[in-house]
């Protein structure tokens, strides 16, 4: 197990980085999960239905 | 077909924030003279979220409540969190754990992902191993497969629409999630040639976990000296450490048990950078508070059990990151932090609670996700 010691520093380091900079981290992971589609077959449609003022919806063709 | 009441359309968020607004204030009106936690405690379980109707889960499959702290085989770790799997357990075979005390709409999303996963484990787990970036293995990743959560592109949803989304959703997919991951995971381990190091980090919610094993570059690094990292979500009370040990001396592999020690209150604010509701502001993925209260108390003692049974053990590595400073300076621990078993869940859970009741201007999806628990799981 002699890379625990070096494992534990690039954990630390990571910490440290990422805690001083959450934004730039935040962004990468973003873009990261950007690229993620969600699974097509759950019956999710692929377009809003309209939402009418009274709140009710009509669902698109 | 998807019937978007109770202003849950994505284009309704001004209907949906006047409605939880009204919520908010009634639950404030409450509060007015409370002058202690006792008095908090008693008038939280007034909160009008308590008061939805709910619907059960489907025929035959009884609401998954379990006692977090029930032990069965006696080693000092928890068997079950609130949500996920069982520490110990995988699917398939089995089926996905429901929620009690859902609302009709909040059901269909639970259900939409979970009939989802049953009707074909696999073909959910190699959509989700497709989408893994330097054998980081996480449940909440694994929550970008489902639509209640990450809808498609073609809807155009705007990205405050979508992380309203993620923070009333993420409590209902986070039970597939967890089985998607976990599954995954196990996978992953059956490639990994004997003597391969393999990283979980655990600790509370939004404690950093996720920060230490870092960005691409970052995890990159990690890559060359493990051959997966199990980056387990708070949520789960550092339960899955068992089982993860397990699978790897099943297989001849080297864990290495990683735990980041934070002040949870710190961690909960609006005012922490790092917070979970600030979080949640910029990417959605609102922790409950009840949720996020578990993790750092149950959390922090069933891992401190888990390492007092296998410090010693040759083939288990530990690391203890302490970010507790303010300003944060991450520091190794030599040993398991003693304040950390100190936290109280339910204080946590009521001191949380407070700060989400009394805070008027709060984005409404992120406080009906931090306070949907007292409705599944019941008030401060």
């Amino acid at each position: 197990m002699s890379s625990i010691a070096a494992l534990a520093e690039i954990l630390r380091s990571n910490l440290e980085q990422n805690l001083a900079d959450p934004e730039a981290f935040e962004i990468e992971r973003e873009l990261q999960e950007d690229a993620i589609e969600p699974i097509p077959d759950l019956g999710f449609p692929v377009a809003l239905p309209d939402l009418n003022p009274d709140g009710s919806t009509t669902p698109k063709p | 077909m998807i019937d978007w009441r109770e202003e849950l359309h994505p284009r309704a968020r001004g209907r949906f924030a006047e409605k939880e607004a009204a919520r908010a204030t009634e639950a404030l009106a409450t509060l007015a003279d409370v002058k202690n936690m006792r008095e908090y405690r008693e008038r939280a379980s007034t909160h009008p979220i308590v008061r939805e109707p709910t619907t059960p889960p489907p025929a035959g499959r009884p609401a998954y409540n379990p006692d977090i702290r029930r032990d069965d085989n006696d080693d000092g770790i928890a068997d079950r969190s609130r949500v996920g799997l069982g520490g110990r357990d995988t699917v398939p075979p089995g089926e996905i754990p429901r929620l009690p005390n859902l609302t009709e709409h909040e059901r269909e999303v639970e259900s939409r992902f979970a009939d989802a996963y049953e009707r074909d484990p696999q073909a959910k787990v190699d959509a989700y191993r497709a989408t893994v970036k330097n054998n980081v293995f996480n449940t909440d990743d694994a929550k970008m497969l489902s639509p209640d959560y990450n809808p498609p592109k073609e809807m155009g949803m705007s990205r405050e629409e979508v992380n309203d989304l993620r923070s009333r959703n993420n409590v209902l997919v986070h039970q597939t999630a967890n089985a998607i991951a976990k599954t995954a995971f196990l996978q992953r381990l059956d490639e990994l040639p004997p003597g391969s190091s393999v990283l979980v980090t655990s600790g509370g919610c939004a404690a950093g976990k996720t920060y230490a094993t870092g960005h691409i570059e970052q995890a990159k690094a990690l890559e060359s000296l493990v051959g997966a990292t199990w980056d387990a979500a708070g949520e789960q009370n550092s339960t899955e450490n068992p089982w993860i040990l397990d699978e790897c001396r099943a297989r001849g592999l080297k864990p290495i048990f990683s735990f980041v020690d934070a002040d949870p209150l710190a961690r909960w604010s609006s005012d922490h950078p790092h917070g979970v509701i600030e979080r949640a502001a910029g990417k959605g993925r609102m922790v409950d508070a009840r949720l996020f209260a578990d993790s750092y108390a149950e959390g922090a003692k069933n891992f401190a059990a888990f390492h007092a049974a296998h410090k010693d053990d040759p083939d288990v590595g530990f690391i203890l990151i302490d970010v507790r400073t303010d300003p944060v300076v991450p520091r190794l621990l030599e040993s398991f932090p003693e304040v950390a078993l100190r936290t109280d869940a339910d204080e946590i859970y009521a001191q949380a609670s407070r700060i989400v009741d009394e805070k008027p201007g709060l984005n409404p999806a992120i406080r009906r996700g931090a306070t949907v628990g007292r409705r599944i799981w019941g008030s401060p």
